[in-house]
């Protein structure tokens, strides 16, 4: 039976690309700006916006990194949105999040992100050991303009659940 | 609250930036889920997280990004362009916390980007434990004209 480590081992390289069905949208912006509790009329107010430079409002930046909206699935149950290809079907946490931003991004923008997994290692320490999972998506518009970067560290315990199955 | 267009010229490394209280609500944690299309039982089911071995329902890693963004930005005001950020969670993050942004200039250049902004950046509870450490951000700031 494969160990997590070898699991997690065969993603290196993989990429999938999803296409978002839809555009951004207004709300979407205004949604997450609520939960973060970020009221910055740069995500709200075409007019505050374009007073600063901005053709419209503009996604807080954080936005396309971490949302799921371009993803077209049924949810499984874990709550986890389905269709993701192995990249991520495992349960690990977050170690920290790297992000690069190379233009704001607009309601009526069409994202296609592309997902790399870019490294797994193994790392001891006295609490035992950890598997590491370093994945790069990058996010573009229909344009295919780079809008933004996310590299992202996830963390398995080891061993973990995921690896009896 | 945003504050008005900071400039960069009057920007100098070892400035305060300033800090930015966010108080954990459950009601909050499960916006973040829903404006990330993150259905996460993780994030909002106690029985759920308790069953995994978690003491309670925690904030997702990636929501303190938004916070870190939101403290950066008001600070920086609405003429800044946020170009990087990056941060490591140290501990969980729970409903009832009360979490404080802090961050401190690093570097200041300019390039033909525009005015370039570093900015060290940690987040502490209300316990003082450091629960996002480190991180850093990158700000680019419009330069005035002819110099």
């Amino acid at each position: 039976m494969a160990s997590l480590l070898e699991i997690l081992k065969e993603t290196v390289g993989q990429e999938i690309v999803i296409k978002a069905p839809d555009e951004m949208g207004r709300s979407s912006l205004r949604q997450y700006a609520l939960a973060i509790g970020d009221f910055n009329p740069l995500y709200s107010d075409r007019e505050f916006a374009q007073a600063h430079g901005l053709r419209d409002v503009m996604a807080p930046p954080t936005l396309v990194c971490d949302t799921w909206q371009y993803v077209n699935s049924d949810m499984d149950d874990r709550g986890d949105l389905v269709g993701r290809g192995p990249i991520r079907d495992l349960e690990g946490l977050r170690a920290g999040n790297e992000y690069e931003f190379f233009q704001p991004i607009h309601p009526d923008d069409v994202i296609t992100a592309r997902w790399t997994v870019k490294d797994v290692y193994e790392k001891t320490g006295r609490t035992g050991s950890l598997i590491f999972q370093v994945i790069e998506t990058s996010f573009y518009n229909q344009s295919e303009e780079l809008l933004a970067r996310n590299i992202e560290t996830m963390f398995y315990r080891s061993p973990a659940p995921g690896e009896e199955s | 609250m945003i504050e008005k267009a900071r400039r960069f010229e009057d920007i100098q490394i070892g400035d305060e930036i300033t800090p930015l209280v966010k108080e954990i609500a459950m009601a909050r944690m499960m916006a973040y889920g829903a404006a990330t299309w993150d259905f996460i039982r993780l994030h909002y089911d106690a029985d759920y997280a308790r069953e995994l071995g978690f003491e309670a329902p925690f904030v997702d890693g990636q929501m303190m990004g938004g916070f870190l963004t939101q403290h950066v930005q008001d600070w920086a005001g609405p003429g800044a362009f946020l170009r990087k950020l990056a941060f490591r969670n140290r501990v969980m993050a729970y409903p009832g916390d009360l979490l404080t942004c802090h961050g401190v200039v690093t570097d200041v250049s300019s390039t033909e980007e525009g005015g370039m902004v570093e900015c060290d950046l940690w987040m502490e509870n209300q316990r003082g434990e450091k629960v996002v450490d480190p991180a850093s951000a990158l700000l680019r700031f419009p330069l005035i004209a002819g110099r």
